[in-house]
């Protein structure tokens, strides 16, 4: 890996994050047009407007969406303090999963009132 | 008998089976579906292959408030209220959907009892209707948890930032069992 160049190096990077980005569009799209759409909305932690709109995308304008040096999703755990929570030791190892599953159905439900709060 | 009513008893039934397979006993099926007694026992015994539970319900809020129970029960409202809130269905659709999700992320045991069975999770949404639980945020980390409304005004850490010094102990059996 060290005798690479740097250009290939983040050539190699870019292409990866396309890589993603595309994976989770398409992933996306498989919960919604697959499963059920509330359940997906639930699961991607999105708004039911967006599900909508991402639901008829075609493979051309997910493949232009994802075409960025960027990544397209964003990680819904954004307090490093709640990170901490959720990754230290605990003597109920076994439970801490939960624990992220609350957190994250908490963060949507406040996103659900923001919503509600702006119509 | 018109069309209609033979294709809405036709979904009733198929609700009512969804309902009986997620372990929901005669009391939920009585209130939530349309169908006669006899036809949901008939129907209850066929799927289970036995008699449903007799009985009264299991009817109180404290369970709830239990360290365990009260984790699962967050989890599963949580989901549920998200569900309800974006669906704008009769709540026991969303409470099915909810529950399936719940049970992705807290799998039972093999011949294990689920934490939060199905019909506690009924009562659970009985109970959150007349106020007599509500929800409360832990003060650590931001998450939304079942609370008595005794509670409510309190400064709330939840069992999963503190857990009680009785779960380690808990856990240390189930692990020497299994060895």
């Amino acid at each position: 890996m060290q005798n690479l160049h740097p250009q290939n190096t983040i050539n190699e990077q870019i292409q990866n994050i396309n890589d993603l980005n595309l994976s989770y569009l398409l992933l996306a799209q498989q919960l919604i047009n697959q499963g059920d759409k509330d359940a997906a909305s639930f699961r991607l932690g999105l708004p039911e407007p967006l599900i909508n709109v991402l639901k008829d995308l075609s493979i051309s304008q997910l493949v232009k969406l994802a075409s960025t040096n960027q990544v397209i999703c964003q990680l819904r755990i954004n307090s490093e303090a709640v990170i901490n929570f959720l990754t230290k030791d605990s003597r109920i190892d076994a439970l801490q999963h939960i624990h992220t599953g609350i957190i994250l159905s908490t963060d949507i439900l406040h996103s659900l009132s923001g919503q509600n709060l702006a119509k | 008998m018109n069309e209609k009513s033979i294709l809405d008893e036709i979904y009733e039934t198929q609700f009512a089976m969804e309902l009986i397979s997620s372990g929901a006993r005669m009391q939920v099926l009585e209130s939530e579906t349309s169908l006669s007694r006899r036809k949901l026992l008939r129907l209850y015994k066929e799927i289970k292959g036995c008699s449903p539970a007799k009985g009264m319900l299991p009817f109180s809020p404290d369970w709830f408030m239990s360290w365990e129970q009260n984790i699962h029960s967050s989890l599963f409202y949580n989901i549920y209220l998200y569900l309800h809130k974006t669906e704008k269905k009769r709540p026991i659709e969303s409470l099915l959907k909810a529950y399936r999700l719940y049970s992705e992320q807290c799998p039972c045991e093999p011949g294990e009892k689920p934490v939060l069975e199905f019909t506690r999770a009924w009562t659970l949404l009985r109970f959150t209707d007349c106020d007599m639980l509500e929800q409360i945020t832990c003060s650590v980390c931001g998450g939304r948890f079942i609370s008595a409304p005794r509670y409510i005004n309190t400064l709330f850490t939840c069992s999963l930032c503190h857990p009680p010094s009785r779960a380690s102990k808990k856990n240390c059996a189930k692990a020497h069992l299994s060895h």
